[in-house]
């Protein structure tokens, strides 16, 4: 009897197994990946742990996850049985990568650049399931992303937090637990220095940016208090009520403090003067994105309560780009305030690690220190802080395995898990080239063959993205344009592949 | 061949126009002796249909034709020639997706105000040119050109959409007859139409997709607040009265569920945007785009489809022993190539209701073997005959009139050479309320236009427009361009009609929606005729300038 | 100076000139000073790694290295036990000194209108004050080949040293090289009209050659001046390399078939990820490569994730003479400081690490022609090197001291490094 049980279990483990080498194949293509990885129950052994936590970087250290939770971390941990044993030895294990700007799946355009406000407009209306760079960015280490409008006016879009769930459908994607936010730009973006509409459109200078901004803060405020004085009940049905706004209840939102601003911002006047204003309204800025003078004003940023999420080595692409330092975020992190690295660019997106070493490089944040600027940093400046960005009991098991220092530019990812799936895996990606090649050499035949039936193929068919890509969704090469002025007008593939 | 000469004959004793000879012409006729399709999956061998004034009176294989009735008989080769397929005649087909240019759309905001150059409507106070629900149909924009391309490939009723905008207003059901709308006018407000990806033609807002997102989803909450706050008013006058916006009053039977939401997908995550972005109880119905197949499972809700069948055509790839290795040859197009044909039959298995339409043909006959392609690949050829005439006709509540071939029915017919669905499909005749019309292309051709043609356009109000016409290859299979302005444009279709040149281009070139015809009658190197577009109708001179082998003796 | 003297000669004089103006402008006796470099690991690069090695600058060259060095008494000696000595890294094609800020036109002179300007010389416009170069030898870029961009044939590009008082004495190499971009509509068009265009106008310079042979053998009068053909003459003379620059594998490979019809002496492929699939070729063919750019999207959508990253890898792998830039362009320039990391990253992806450390700087410097002078540590070449706290592939390293043409550069010069120094002293005060 006991051991036919045991014969039983064994059977069901190696069955588990094989499901688990079974599993799901990358792919090209998100419709065309038949169904998500599974969640498995895993422990990785004897791997350098860095948990972005107060526990620091834990040498031959075991990490295990169940549910799609990771259960525990430490040495020697006890593991059920039908745990996935992956040997670590050698191998690097973090939080996965969190990039707080990205524009890297939006359908239709980043920017909505009529209105000086379109806070009515959603990233979640628009978002790319079928993005390559969600599957490239896996590839990187990636295992979240801020969809952002571009920074074409002062109030922008609202957001989309998601997760690299490759295959995913656009809702499935949606980062549920991340907090509402929306876009806002300061500077030369908004005030049109460096582009313009058909017709030019009021504000043309910073004071107007401002002005602007405060009197849409105004009008919600206006807005919120007819919906209030709305009679209840029987008197209601009777009283005409007011036109609903959808740009309003966005901004109502932010007066509440429900809908977080991010807002595009250079120059530290213009950062002050945002929480200047911030502050009359009682509203406490998320974060500001690229905050590239940030440094200038750390403590002020700090004592608010801003986040700052930026570059860290872009500067001089614009003139208000000019005082751009690669030590702001040593600076920012000394002065107290919560910083995130991010890409704004889904080439630079898949080796934010190599950004997180720059801040090693640049005013000598701690190594540890700095893989938190991509991972449990953005992770709260997300509103996800306590879901995921670090490796501690009952967050998402969201993780990447690397194959040495993380910070190393000699270092590959070889596995990142998302919600304890396992969505990219280099073995896995490597066998697959194979397959895909064969198949695109399978359906060319085909094509050929097909061609001697039906005659010529036609012609029109071929459509090539312009530069040096071929065969990209025009969403794969979005990008807010707004944000490097210098190429307006101009095809943006050579700058943007540099990823500079 | 053989059978080819007979058909023509059959049609040279044909019925005359009743223009010709100013009086009335009997209408009643039997048609006897074919093979008879009633409906899907029905098949009458040698039977008869009579039909008198513009209704089937009976139909089946053992009916005597009335005397009074007109014979109209098909004479064939050999009845033993096994190959000739039998004349075959099918329930007219019904396009439940026909888009309309916007001009030939009147707009309720544009005509109030009484002048006629506010195009569009657009700068009307209060109302954005994208929202225009309260569009329709003008009888004086009859698309009669749209309507004789359609029926010359055998449908005989169309829902007549407009095809700009996002709301773009409501759709008209007609019979696709001579005689403008009021001839064949089946039912008005038949649906209410739109499309997601819009951009403001004025330059404004929305330029982005998640901008016309928005802006949808603001016009539906502004329809429905309209309502709540008209009638507030009404029942209290004693406080403000809410402003009125142009147009919402008629997306109310819309948002209660009574009146479809037709909305024009564009690719996979359209669909799924539409689902999401149209609240359950709107009675919605999506004209798709082909790649369904791809997201398929992640439809929340098993919404009607109207399919346009335009699978892509084979990617450009070369043989490789040219020692090319096609390095440029796209995965995820091949696969596409390769799973389009599939979609309709994936649609059906999965559940969806679906139904076809000729939408994204460049030749609406050439749906006939994209349909067959589609059956090859799964779909049950019932289901396919079924998608083009009674779904429709249910879909659009007139199946007790439209989409068989029924007593008490109108006499909506298409006749052809065997199946209608196949790569060739040769349509005899096509029957609308009763009125027969004959294909004029197999009038053989008299005349040899091949050359360059030096064109005069004359448009009303435009003035003069040249153009050239370069045509090619025999009279029976030409092909050529039409150079406008220096921008060269390939035929859609060309054909010689006994001395009468046809040429269509799709408009789309021309950022139009809809067919550019141009009709000339030859003689020797001249030319003369007149044309139709979406712009309106126009004059057309032309005189050859050159023979079809006189290019290479000048060089 | 405004004798026009035709092709090589004129270069060769130019050149001269150059030097001569270099070596006059340093002091007697700076020019017979020494410093010793003492303690550091050296990383020669053409050759072993020397542990506790000493590198003798002896003037603006290096007098010796080795882990044995006789260090003269009137040696100046820096201890640097615990650090790293490599040499600078050689751009092999930026718009340094040329761009600063890429929004605002009137800093932009990376970029000239019209298709045809053969006759334009980068190296007349290069902004020695430059905000972009301290920046960038902080990160180690202590030579820069800086090329001109936009249209059919582009002009003339030069080496630069990044240090100096005028674009004159900064000029290590002018001309070096011409530049001309293969149309992309070119490939399977031997009609393309760009491509006609380039060639219409090398047969001009042919025969404008011609007939300037003709006058200088007394034999015809002289042609009209045309600075734009006698700008060719050289390169079609065979004296003058052409960069070629071609992008995807189609275009390569229409690249390189016509450049052989041309008959050039000389041919440095410029390109992207896709110059892998015609490795064989450029390594049968003996042509070098740039490999502009490691950080890129993979060509083709459907392509591998690291199609680009293992780039370099394949290209060595063939046997292909190449170096690794960065995209190069006006916003590039800003950042050309992150190039080693572009050949780091290949080494992650499957380039041996010391070929990715000669991918930036021996290789470029051959590949330039320049190798004489730069490219590693060796007696003789210029003493323009690095001191890092590591490998300077990697993004970590800091670089802590650089040398130029024998003297130490002010690293406080960056401009980034001036605001961190003040912001950091503010900070600490608040938050004190």
């Amino acid at each position: 009897m006991n051991r036919l049980a045991n014969n039983v279990s064994i059977l069901l483990a190696s069955l588990l197994t094989s499901a688990a080498l079974a599993e799901y194949t990358p792919g090209v293509e998100a419709w065309n990946v038949e169904s998500a990885p599974p969640q498995q129950t895993l422990v990785v052994r004897d791997a350098t742990v860095w948990t972005a936590a107060e526990d620091g970087i834990l040498e031959q250290a075991d990490l295990l996850v169940r549910d799609g939770e990771i259960r525990a971390v430490g040495v020697d941990l006890d593991a059920p049985g039908n745990a996935l044993e992956i040997d670590g030895a050698g191998m690097h294990v973090t939080p996965g990568i969190i990039d707080a700007h990205s524009h890297a799946a939006i359908i239709g355009g980043v920017n909505e650049a009529t209105d000086i406000s379109t806070a009515q407009v959603r990233i979640q209306d628009v978002i790319d399931s079928e993005s390559i760079n969600i599957y490239r960015q896996l590839a990187g280490g990636v295992t979240a992303i801020n969809l952002l409008h571009g920074s074409a006016n002062a109030i922008g879009g609202q957001m989309a937090v998601i997760k690299m769930r490759w295959g995913a459908s656009p809702e499935e994607l949606i980062f549920d637990a991340a907090a509402p936010g929306i876009k806002f730009a300061l500077g030369e973006n908004p005030k049109q220095s460096n582009w313009s509409n058909d017709d030019p459109r009021y504000p043309q200078s910073r004071p107007g940016v401002a002005q602007v901004i405060e009197e849409k803060f105004e009008q919600a405020v206006d807005y919120q208090r007819k919906l209030e004085e709305m009679p209840q009940g029987r008197r209601g049905r009777d009283a005409v009520p007011p036109r609903p706004d959808l740009e309003m209840d966005a901004i109502v939102e932010i007066l509440e403090g429900v809908r977080k601003i991010h807002s595009h911002a250079y120059r530290a006047d213009e950062m002050v003067m945002l929480i200047n204003i911030a502050e009359s309204f009682g509203v406490t800025i998320g974060t500001f994105q690229h905050v590239l003078e940030g440094y200038k004003l750390a403590r002020r940023m700090a004592e608010h309560g801003a986040g700052g999420s930026g570059f860290i080595d872009w500067w001089n692409f614009k003139h208000e780009a000019s005082d751009a330092i690669p030590y702001n975020p040593a600076l920012m992190a000394m002065g107290g305030v919560t910083v995130g690295l991010h890409s704004d660019n889904p080439e630079l997106a898949r080796r934010m690690n190599l950004e997180a070493a720059k801040a090693v490089r640049y005013g000598g944040v701690d190594e540890h220190d700095a893989l938190i600027m991509i991972t449990a940093n953005p992770a709260r400046q997300l509103g996800v802080g306590d879901r995921t960005g670090r490796l501690e009991r009952g967050l998402d098991a969201d993780f990447v395995i690397w194959n040495g220092h993380p910070l190393s530019v000699y270092t590959r990812v070889e596995q990142t898990w998302v919600d304890g799936r396992r969505y990219f895996d280099r073995e896995a990606d490597r066998a697959q080239r194979e397959a895909l090649e064969a198949e695109r050499r399978e359906l060319i035949a085909m094509v050929l063959e097909a061609d001697q039936d039906e005659g010529a193929p036609d012609d029109d068919s071929e459509e090539e993205t312009p530069g040096w890509l071929i065969g990209y969704r025009a969403s794969e090469l979005a990008h807010d344009e707004f944000c490097h002025a210098q190429d307006f007008g101009h095809v943006h593939a050579i700058d943007f592949r540099s990823g500079e | 061949m053989r059978y080819v000469f007979f058909v023509l004959c059959a049609l040279l004793i044909g019925p005359l126009h009743a223009a010709e000879l100013r009086q009335p012409l009997p209408s009643t006729y039997a048609i006897v002796d074919v093979r008879i399709v009633p409906a899907p999956g029905e098949v009458l061998e040698s039977a008869t249909i009579v039909v008198r004034d513009g209704i089937i009176e009976a139909v089946g294989s053992d009916i005597e034709p009335p005397p009074d009735a007109a014979l109209v008989t098909f004479e064939r080769g050999s009845e033993n020639d096994e190959d000739q397929p039998p004349i075959t005649v099918y329930a007219g087909l019904i396009d439940p997706y026909l888009a309309v240019a916007s001009d030939e759309n009147s707009d309720g905001g544009g005509n109030d105000n009484g002048n006629g150059d506010d195009e569009d409507g657009g700068s009307v106070p209060g109302r954005h040119p994208l929202i225009r629900p309260d569009r329709r149909l003008d009888p004086a924009a009859w698309p009669a050109d749209t309507v004789e391309a359609h029926r010359r490939a055998g449908f005989t009723t169309a829902l007549m959409a407009p095809a700009v905008g996002l709301l773009r207003g409501n759709s008209v059901l007609a019979n696709l007859g001579d005689g403008g709308m009021s001839a064949n006018l089946l039912a008005e407000n038949v649906a209410q139409h739109a499309h997601l990806d819009e951009r403001s033609p004025d330059g404004n807002y929305p330029q982005s997709l998640m901008g016309s997102v928005a802006l949808f989803r603001q016009s539906l909450l502004d329809a429905a607040w309209q309502q709540s706050a008209r009638n507030a008013w009404q029942a209290n006058p004693a406080q403000s009265r809410p402003e009125w916006l142009a147009g919402m009053d008629v997306l109310a039977p819309v948002l209660a569920g009574e009146q479809p939401l037709v909305v024009k997908s564009e690719d996979a995550l359209d669909s799924l945007r539409i689902l999401d972005l149209v609240d359950g109880e709107i009675d919605l119905v999506l004209v798709g785009h082909g790649e369904e197949y791809k997201r398929l499972d992640d439809f929340d809700r098993k919404v009607p489809h109207i399919l346009p069948l335009d699978f892509p055509a084979a990617p450009d790839v070369e043989a490789e022993n040219d020692g090319h290795d096609n390095r440029d040859a796209s995965l995820e197009e091949l696969r596409h190539w390769k799973y389009a044909p599939e979609n309709p039959a994936r649609l059906v298995e999965a559940g969806f209701p679906v139904l076809l339409t000729a939408h994204g043909q460049s030749n609406p006959e050439d749906l006939f073997g994209q349909v067959a392609k589609a059956v090859e690949h799964g779909l049950d050829a019932d289901a396919a005959l079924a998608a083009l005439t009674t779904g429709p006709a249910e879909w659009l509540g007139i199946a007790d009139r439209a989409g068989r071939i029924a007593a008490g029915y109108m006499a909506n017919l298409v006749i052809v050479d065997g199946e209608l669905f196949g790569e060739e499909t040769t349509i005899n005749e096509v029957w609308v309320d009763g009125h027969r019309f004959e294909l004029t292309r197999l009038v053989p051709p008299e005349v040899d236009p091949a050359g360059t043609w030096d064109l005069t356009l004359g448009l009303a109000g435009m003035g003069d427009v040249d153009a050239t016409l370069k045509l090619s290859g025999e009279p029976a299979n030409m092909d050529g361009i039409l150079v406008v302005m220096g921008n060269e444009t390939p035929l859609s279709e060309a054909r010689v009609s006994g001395k009468r040149l046809q040429v269509r281009i799709d408009a789309a070139r021309f950022g139009e929606a809809g067919t550019i015809t141009i009709n000339m009658d030859i003689d020797g190197d001249r030319g003369r005729g007149n044309g139709s577009g979406p712009f309106g109708e126009f004059t057309v001179r032309g005189t050859r300038s050159s023979g079809p082998g006189d290019e290479e003796t000048r060089i | 100076m405004n004798i026009r003297i035709p092709g090589g000669i004129a270069n060769g004089l130019r050149l001269g000139l150059a030097l001569a103006a270099c070596v006059l402008a340093m002091s007697p006796a700076a020019a017979q000073q020494f410093t010793a470099l003492t303690g550091a690991t050296v990383h020669p690069v053409d050759g072993e790694v020397i542990e506790d090695g000493v590198v003798l600058i002896e003037g603006r060259n290096i007098g010796a290295i080795g882990a044995q060095v006789e260090i003269p008494a009137d040696a100046t000696v820096i201890d640097l036990d615990g650090s790293h000595i490599y040499p600078g890294f050689v751009h092999p094609l930026s718009a340094l000194g040329l761009t600063e800020i890429s929004s605002v036109a009137g800093t932009v002179d990376n970029t000239e209108m019209g298709a045809i300007n053969a006759a334009l010389r980068v190296e007349v416009a290069f902004n020695h004050d430059s905000a972009l170069l301290p920046v960038n030898v902080a990160g180690g870029i202590l030579t820069t080949h800086t090329v001109p961009s936009g249209g059919l044939i582009r002009g003339r590009s030069a080496v630069m040293n990044m240090e100096g008082w005028s674009w004159e004495d900064m000029t290590i190499k002018a001309p070096a090289g011409m530049h001309i971009d293969f149309p992309a509509g070119a490939a399977g068009d031997s009609e393309n009209d760009d491509l006609k265009k380039i060639e219409s106008v090398l047969d001009a310079a042919q025969d404008w050659h011609k007939a300037m042979q003709a006058f200088e053998a007394g034999n015809a009068p002289r042609p009209a001046r045309n600075a734009q053909l006698e700008a060719l003459v050289p390169l079609l003379e065979g004296e003058m390399p052409l960069f070629l620059y071609a992008g995807k594998e189609k275009e390569i490979v229409a690249a390189l078939d016509w450049a052989e019809e041309q008959e050039f002496e000389r041919v440095i492929l410029v390109g992207g990820p896709d110059l892998q699939y015609v490795a064989d070729r450029l390594a049968a063919d003996n042509v070098p490569a740039i490999l502009n750019g490691v950080y890129t999207m993979p060509t083709r959508r459907w392509e591998a994730y690291d199609m680009a990253y293992q780039a370099a890898g394949k290209l060595h792998e063939a046997g292909v003479k190449f170096a690794i830039g960065d995209g190069g362009g006006g916003f590039g320039a800003t950042n050309a400081r992150n190039l080693p990391f572009h050949a780091g990253s290949s080494a992650a992806f499957g380039l041996p690490k010391d070929a990715a450390l000669k991918s930036v700087t021996l290789w470029p410097a051959e590949i330039l022609g320049i190798d004489d002078q730069l490219g590693s540590l060796a007696a003789g070449k210029r003493a323009s090197l690095i001191v890092t706290s590591g490998d300077p592939l990697e993004v970590m390293t800091k670089i802590q001291r650089v040398w130029i043409d024998g003297e130490e550069y002010d690293l406080a010069r960056s401009k980034h490094r001036q605001l961190y120094e003040r912001y950091k002293g503010r900070i600490e005060a608040e938050t004190e």
